[in-house]
């Protein structure tokens, strides 16, 4: 309780009285109370409205910017979220900016629809605002991560008193690190197998408050977002909470987008990423499994081809490989709530470029090399050559201190900075955020179009008429995603007519539901039998709709 | 002489009112809160009797809400124990909860009976007031209040409403619960439809003319049946493809949960339902709960998990589930101890599932009635409602003809003439009145019994010994007496609950080292060298002990304290 209540404060300081500038790990990153006047500043546009999507326990307002125009829960819809894994800062600024640049584009907005949440788990990304920064991605739910019974009773302490939390490297013969090649700075697991001798035990900078043997591993909060959503949930797993979309900001997020059935398509900022590389589709087979895990595989070709279209926008190459994301946001997007979902890193420490072998035979391009090559921590000493080169301070050297948890062993504390491996210089934010505003404009484009192709009417007899409307998708993506169908969960296309009085239908009724469409100029025909009561004219109205997918009608004569 | 008379009837009344009622086996003659167990209760009386009973009965029975349902009703929760003889949270409880499906009505007549029993055979029966004395009861009569109401003043079927109220795009045609079922002949039953016809594949049965039957292969029908009374409310050519709800309240729970694709009926995301919410969130900060029972209907089954077959209960856990479940055979003639998965239909989210995976609770689901009552015999048919001519039979012989609405023609806007008729909503899968009491009884027993076959510590015996060096050595049994491990195997596997502990305190008495042994010999002991004096035990089995043993420095006596989370808390000294 006194935590919490520690929090709280600190949460109002934050919130109404702080200088940001001298409370943060990164330069340059918004804390609640700036990204907060953005954001509301972002109101006085015409063309987005800011409301709420809760409060969390840490009394913060969970945003939603609505960027359309008109009446935008009619048109068809993106999702964009930014932070939903809390130290990936640069999620929740490029997102703020992307509803911005989305905003000045009149012409998309006429058709499309951004609902922007640019920091759905607000109080773990306050963590990057206050001291010792860690590498936080809960909430401010107590919870209990080793199942001990007790809550937050061994949480990391900043041992060196610099601000930060890194790691501790104990030396040991029987430790399973030892430093790189060619950076002794960087630590590597020692492989036993290849004789290699671990020189270091490695642990999270801090003390083993509840002597347990083990450090750090009950600290403060809580539940992060990313874990918390019901595809491939991570039961009893620490930050997994305790239940899927537990908490207030997943089923606030959760239940608003379940309300909007115009959503087409979900961007997240997230280190899941695949738009560098992208998901791959399953096997015909494994789309008959009756629990989807696979990427359906119509659906395969698509993800390719839109992450293409990523690439070109975005330029950058050498992108880490995504982490296993179990309970997170951009797969439950796809596989649960059904919609086309694609997650972006959007930013990653820039590697040089392998050398170019253009001698080599035109056979032997694009096969793997045929040794695996030891590449182990490779990119952490990349990333402190980038450093270097940039000048930025992202790495605590490492320094023995004196630890009584550990008397008579050399312990070194050091290491990686929060924040510094997943987020780039501040400076960089306004490209970043052009591109990727870029790229949802790009995937608006993409989506289905729908339109009565042509609608023919046939007379039979005196007062008999058959009418055939020729409904076509000219958009590159399908009306539905394979996925989207299998999940039920949007709403199929459907057809209407309406006929004025003294017309009526001979074979069934006005309404009916249609196939979905294929992308580049998928059609269905769809035709009624209709008898006059009395000679004409007559005119009858074909109207076809889908939220997710759009509108369009015809007005016709029967004659 | 009119005078006397009336005198004298007045001394003999008198005399019969001195002398205790004369007493039937089972519920109390003379309840402080009468109560009539041969009929339904609809929400408004469900909350008189548990506002009744919480006023009578205030040092053992406490009633709160737990929240307001969709429809704003109040969300019942009644806590059963002596409140003088511990807090309940010290106690073992055990969970009782009915009609989470609310078409499935006697479920919630079972839990408020359960609480009438408890709270008005308390000090009349020794078990019951034992029950009372040493575990709490938390019971939820009414899972999913509005549909109960619903069910009973609604037009409906004896299916309907299994769902919530919330409204759900069934059809996902963009409206919301257009085209359910029409009541066409406004007798408030939903009741079947069908449509003469010689090239139909149905026929009346001989002995039963209201029971329709399939036509041999090589014989001509008089029949189609056209589904539910109902007709095409939103004009998409398709009668009741999208009615009250629907989600189904018992797919919604967290453990194995899938989405609505993979598990009919589930809703957003686990608990997105409030009720259930609710629910879920008093039993997780209620981890002494050891035991949980829900109430369905029907055909006479004593359910328990795992709801999917890719899942699996722990093998130490099964024994006690079957333990527990074949005295249920005996004591629920005609019912059958069955697994969900494997012999009944796959589940994924349901609440028994959640109550063992993720809270490692023993929980049962019963399927209340059986149509072995009809004539006190099996009749021969799998499945929930048994053979047709039974029904139809016991309608007849017992019932009176009451059980179902006799065919008759209606005109129907799409179909023409059609006729319509077939079983009541009160009837099929809820006992008639006469039948209704025993099902509470035997149901509650059952329920009882797994009650009190949950853990329960003990000191068994404290021990000591001289060692050298004016050192001790004390040793204590720690037993559970019941069927129920203290920490069930899944518990134990998941670290779902802490483990038990066993602690020692004495003046001057200074604990050098400690150690706890599942034999009593200490043949292959764990020494728990981090804080000796408090040591864990994992699990304390069923019908079974452990030994622990500490080496002291200082003279007795010496005090052991066993704290378990569902066990209990218990001390004894030496």
């Amino acid at each position: 309780m006194i935590r919490l209540g520690l929090m709280a404060a600190i949460a109002a300081f934050g919130a109404g009285l702080g200088p940001p500038a001298a409370f943060q790990a990164m330069d340059g990153y918004a804390d609640y109370a700036t990204f907060r006047a953005r954001v509301l500043e972002l109101d006085a546009s015409e063309r987005v409205a800011v409301t709420s999507l809760g409060k969390t326990l840490g009394e913060r307002e969970i945003y939603l910017l609505t960027v359309g125009m008109g009446t935008p829960d009619e048109k068809p819809a993106i999702a964009i979220l930014g932070s939903v894994h809390a130290p990936h800062l640069a999620g929740s600024e490029l997102a703020v900016r992307m509803a911005r640049l989305l905003s000045e584009r009149e012409e998309l907005l006429q058709r499309v629809t951004f609902y922007v949440i640019p920091r759905p788990n607000p109080d773990a990304s306050e963590a990057a605002f206050r001291k010792p920064y860690a590498d936080r991605d809960a909430n401010e739910r107590e919870t209990d991560d080793d199942r001990d019974g007790e809550s937050g009773e061994d949480p990391p302490q900043d041992l060196n008193g610099d601000g930060w939390i890194t790691l501790m490297r104990v030396e040991d013969e029987t430790g399973t690190h030892m430093p790189h090649a060619k950076d002794p700075r960087v630590l590597i697991p020692a492989d036993s197998k290849k004789n290699e001798k671990g020189r270091y035990v490695i642990h999270t900078e801090g003390r083993d408050s509840d002597r347990d043997g083990q450090w750090n591993e009950d600290g403060p909060g809580g539940v992060s977002f990313n874990r918390n959503f019901t595809f491939r949930y991570p039961f009893f797993k620490p930050g997994a909470g305790p239940h899927q979309v537990s908490e207030i900001e997943t089923r606030a997020v959760a239940d608003f987008l379940f309300s909007r059935t115009n959503v087409a398509a979900v961007f997240s900022f997230s280190p899941e990423d695949n738009l560098m590389h992208p998901w791959k589709g399953g096997t015909p087979e494994q789309d008959k499994a009756r629990i989807r895990t696979a990427v359906a595989s119509g659906d395969g070709p698509i993800f390719e081809y839109i992450a293409g279209e990523y690439q070109k926008i975005h330029g950058g190459k050498n992108a880490p490989e995504p982490p296993k994301g179990e309970g997170s946001f951009s797969e439950w997007a796809y596989y649960h709530y059904g919609r086309w979902s694609f997650a972006a890193r959007g930013w990653w420490i820039p590697s040089p470029e392998p050398e170019k072998k253009e001698d080599a035979p035109p056979e032997a391009k694009g096969k793997p090399p045929r040794k695996s090559e030891d590449k182990r921590g490779d990119d952490l000493v990349q990333a402190l050559q980038w450093f270097d080169q940039n000048k930025i301070d992202g790495f605590v050297p490492w320094t023995p201190i004196e630890h009584s948890d550990f008397p008579h062993k050399k312990v070194d504390v050091g290491g990686f900075k929060p924040f510094y491996l997943l987020n780039p210089p501040a400076k960089e934010l306004d490209s970043l955020a052009a591109k990727h505003a870029d790229f949802a404009a790009r995937l608006a484009e993409l989506l289905p179009r729908l339109a009565i192709h042509e609608a023919k009417v046939e007379k039979l007899n005196a007062g008999v008429f058959r009418v055939t409307a020729t409904v076509a998708n000219t958009g590159y993506l399908p009306t539905l995603s394979d996925m989207g169908a299998a999940t039920r969960e949007l709403q199929p296309l459907q057809i209407r007519i309406d006929l004025p009085q003294g017309v009526s239908i001979a074979d069934g009724t006005a309404r009916r539901r249609m196939d979905t469409l294929g992308g580049n100029g998928g059609k269905q025909e769809i035709s009624w039998l209709l008898v006059a009561q009395s000679a004409g004219p007559h005119q009858a109205t074909l109207t076809v709709w889908s939220p997710p997918v759009g509108t369009d009608s015809k007005t016709i004569n029967l004659e | 002489m009119k005078t006397l008379t009336t005198a004298l009837l007045l001394t003999v009344l008198s005399a019969a009112q001195d002398k205790p009622p004369y007493k039937p086996m089972g519920a109390p003659p003379a309840p402080r809160v009468p109560a009539q167990w041969n009929r339904y209760h609809d929400t408004h009386e469900v909350t008189e009797l548990f506002q009744k009973l919480a006023q009578t009965h205030p040092a053992r029975c406490r009633l709160e809400s737990l929240g307001l349902s969709y429809g704003k009703r109040e969300m019942w929760l009644m806590t059963i124990t002596s409140f003088d003889k511990g807090h309940p949270q010290s106690k073992p409880a055990f969970w009782i909860d009915g009609g989470i499906h609310a078409n499935e009505i006697q479920g919630t007549e079972v839990a408020a009976y359960t609480a009438w029993m408890l709270l008005e055979s308390y000090g009349e029966n020794e078990t019951i007031t034992r029950l009372v004395d040493e575990r709490a009861f938390y019971i939820v009569p009414m899972m999913s209040p509005d549909a109960r109401d619903a069910h009973m003043y609604e037009p409906n079927s004896t299916h309907s409403p299994r769902s919530g109220l919330r409204p759900v795009d069934d059809d996902r045609d963009g409206f919301f619960d257009e085209d359910g079922p029409d009541d066409m002949d406004g007798d408030g039953h939903i009741t079947q439809m069908r449509i003469a016809d010689p090239n139909g594949r149905w026929k009346k049965h001989p002995d039963f003319p209201n029971l329709l039957v399939r036509a041999k292969p090589d014989e001509r029908g008089e029949y189609t049946l056209l589904g539910s009374e109902g007709f095409d409310n939103d004009g998409d050519g398709r009668v009741n493809e999208d009615g009250v709800g629907y989600y189904d309240p018992n797919r919604d729970w967290a453990w194995n949960w899938q989405p609505h694709h993979v598990q009919h009926g589930a809703y957003r995301y686990p608990f997105s339902i409030f009720e259930n919410r609710v629910v879920a969130e008093f039993v997780t900060a209620h981890p002494n709960i050891a035991g949980a029972q829900s109430y369905h209907n029907s055909g006479g089954m004593i359910l328990y998990g795992p709801g999917a077959k890719d899942d699996r209960y722990e093998e130490a856990d099964q024994a006690v589930y079957r333990a527990i479940g074949k005295a249920g055979e005996q004591m629920l003639p005609g019912y059958k101890y069955m697994n969900v998965a494997h012999e009944l239909y796959e589940v994924y989210g349901g609440e028994l599932d959640w109550f063992y995976g993720m809270n490692g609770v023993f929980a049962f689901t019963n399927e209340l009635f059986t149509d072995f009552n009809f004539f006190r015999r099996a009749s021969g048919e799998e499945g929930p409602f048994g053979r047709r001519e039974e029904l139809h039979a016991f309608n007849r012989y017992l019932l009176f003809e009451e059980g179902l609405v006799p065919w008759k023609e209606v005109k129907h806007p799409q179909y023409g003439v059609v006729e319509i008729g077939g079983v009541k909503k009160n009837w099929t899968r809820q006992p008639p009145s006469f039948l209704l009491e025993e099902e509470c009884h035997r149901n509650m027993a059952f329920t009882l019994y797994h009650a009190d076959q949950m853990p329960q510590v003990s000191v068994a015996s404290i021990e000591t010994r001289a060692l050298a060096g004016g050192l001790t050595e004390v040793t204590a049994t720690i037993a559970n007496p019941k069927l129920t491990p203290t920490r069930s195997a899944v518990d134990v596997k998941r670290k779902i609950t802490p483990p038990d502990r066993a602690t020692i305190e004495g003046r001057n008495v200074e604990v050098v080292a400690g150690m706890v042994s599942e034999s009593r010999f200490f043949t292959r002991p764990e020494e728990q060298k981090l804080n000796p004096r408090n040591l864990r035990i994992e699990s304390i089995p069923g019908m079974g002990a452990r030994h622990v043993r500490w080496i002291v420095r200082g003279a007795g006596p010496y005090t052991v304290t066993v704290t378990s989370i569902k066990g209990g808390t218990v001390s004894r000294t030496h």
